[in-house]
């Protein structure tokens, strides 16, 4: 079976009809990399915020190219973070978990952003205005490369009531950048 | 891009009949990821899975699955799901797959694929599967198959629609 496109869906309803769903902002990495990319001056008008990207990461070394999710300018490690992961390389699974940082899951295995090879996330950050509640984050992540791969399922939290308002994704470990061609794109969720 | 075109049906369809894939063809390449919900049936166990481009080989994922195990899958000439969980065959209930497909025109990266499904009866492999899957190409995506696994293992009244999110 098969369609082209233009059967269109008529009876959808929620942020796809009433515009609740908006792009804010996207970072494109150019030639050269960069250390970290952030997203700042986050408008507080929307409920919940999503980050969905691709991302490789070269340098450091293999185990080194996590991402890091840092608020409000905190861009190193920091107690009021912490976080808890399920990941899977392949062939056994665990969990782990951190604190210090709200660590997504790894980007790249041995540089092969350098082949097109990139990572992908979607990261949801719940009540980023709520300043009765500590925020939460949650995150789906994975990377594979024919050959070598993980996929991470995490929870992170962030032990700050102060509204979210910027929002910087870090190597984490540091000595890595963001390949050229990694980018991210900000929504705000109503 | 118009202002409210963000998170956008590009289109549906309904199975009025048992079919083996479907495709959706002639993707417009005006948004940045694809989102793409299936509500689905199965008539038997197979392994489905997504061909990007009428290609069958270039494919490879890592999963998770129920149990808190993992496996990495090369060269099954799709991107599999229900490799750890299996199909729903239970009448009258419909299995959940929903795949993020990233990125999907860019031509300087290969294509990378997160994607979750579950399997919440009592039968068939029950379970919740998650995973990333890599197309080894670097073409723009234009056409997506869900390849059942098997001859018309899709049942009637299955869903699959296609959604496109655009950044800024």
């Amino acid at each position: 079976m098969s369609s082209s496109i233009g059967i269109y869906a008529s009876q959808i309803s929620g942020h796809l009809v009433t515009n609740n769903f908006s792009s804010i902002q996207t970072v494109t990495v150019g030639s050269g990399g960069t250390s970290s990319i952030t997203f700042s001056s986050i408008p507080s008008t929307y409920t919940h915020l999503q980050i969905r990207g691709i991302g490789g990461v070269t340098g450091g070394t293999t185990g080194n190219t996590d991402m890091a999710i840092f608020f409000n300018g905190t861009t190193s490690n920091n107690s009021s973070f912490s976080q808890h992961r399920l990941y899977g390389n392949g062939s056994s699974a665990s969990s782990d978990y951190y604190s210090g940082y709200i660590v997504s899951g790894r980007f790249s295995f041995n540089s092969d952003a350098n082949s097109g090879i990139f990572g992908a996330t979607v990261i949801d950050i719940l009540d980023y205005t709520n300043t009765n509640k500590y925020k939460t984050v949650r995150t789906l992540t994975g990377v594979d490369s024919n050959g070598a791969g993980a996929v991470w399922l995490n929870s992170g939290l962030w032990q700050s009531t102060s509204a979210i308002t910027s929002i910087t994704l870090d190597d984490g470990f540091g000595g890595s950048n963001w390949h050229q061609y990694s980018t991210f794109a900000l929504y705000g969720i109503k | 891009m118009t202002a409210g075109a963000t998170y956008v049906p590009i289109a549906t369809q309904t199975l009025g009949s048992s079919a083996s894939t479907v495709t959706f063809s002639s993707i417009p390449q005006t948004y940045t990821d694809l989102r793409f919900v299936c509500s689905f049936n199965s008539s038997s166990y197979a392994v489905g899975g997504l061909q990007f481009n009428g290609v069958a080989s270039g494919y490879s994922t890592t999963y998770m699955y129920s149990g808190v195990t993992s496996q990495r899958l090369t060269g099954q000439g799709k991107i599999p799901f229900q490799q750890g969980t299996g199909p729903i065959t239970q009448s009258n209930t419909f299995q959940l797959v929903i795949t993020d497909i990233m990125n999907y025109s860019n031509t300087n990266t290969y294509k990378t694929v997160l994607w979750k499904t579950g399997n919440p009866t009592t039968t068939d492999y029950p379970g919740y599967e998650w995973g990333v899957g890599l197309s080894s190409s670097t073409s723009a995506i234009t056409s997506i198959t869900f390849d059942s696994g098997g001859t018309n293992i899709f049942q009637t009244g299955s869903t699959f629609t296609l959604f496109g999110i655009a950044a800024a």
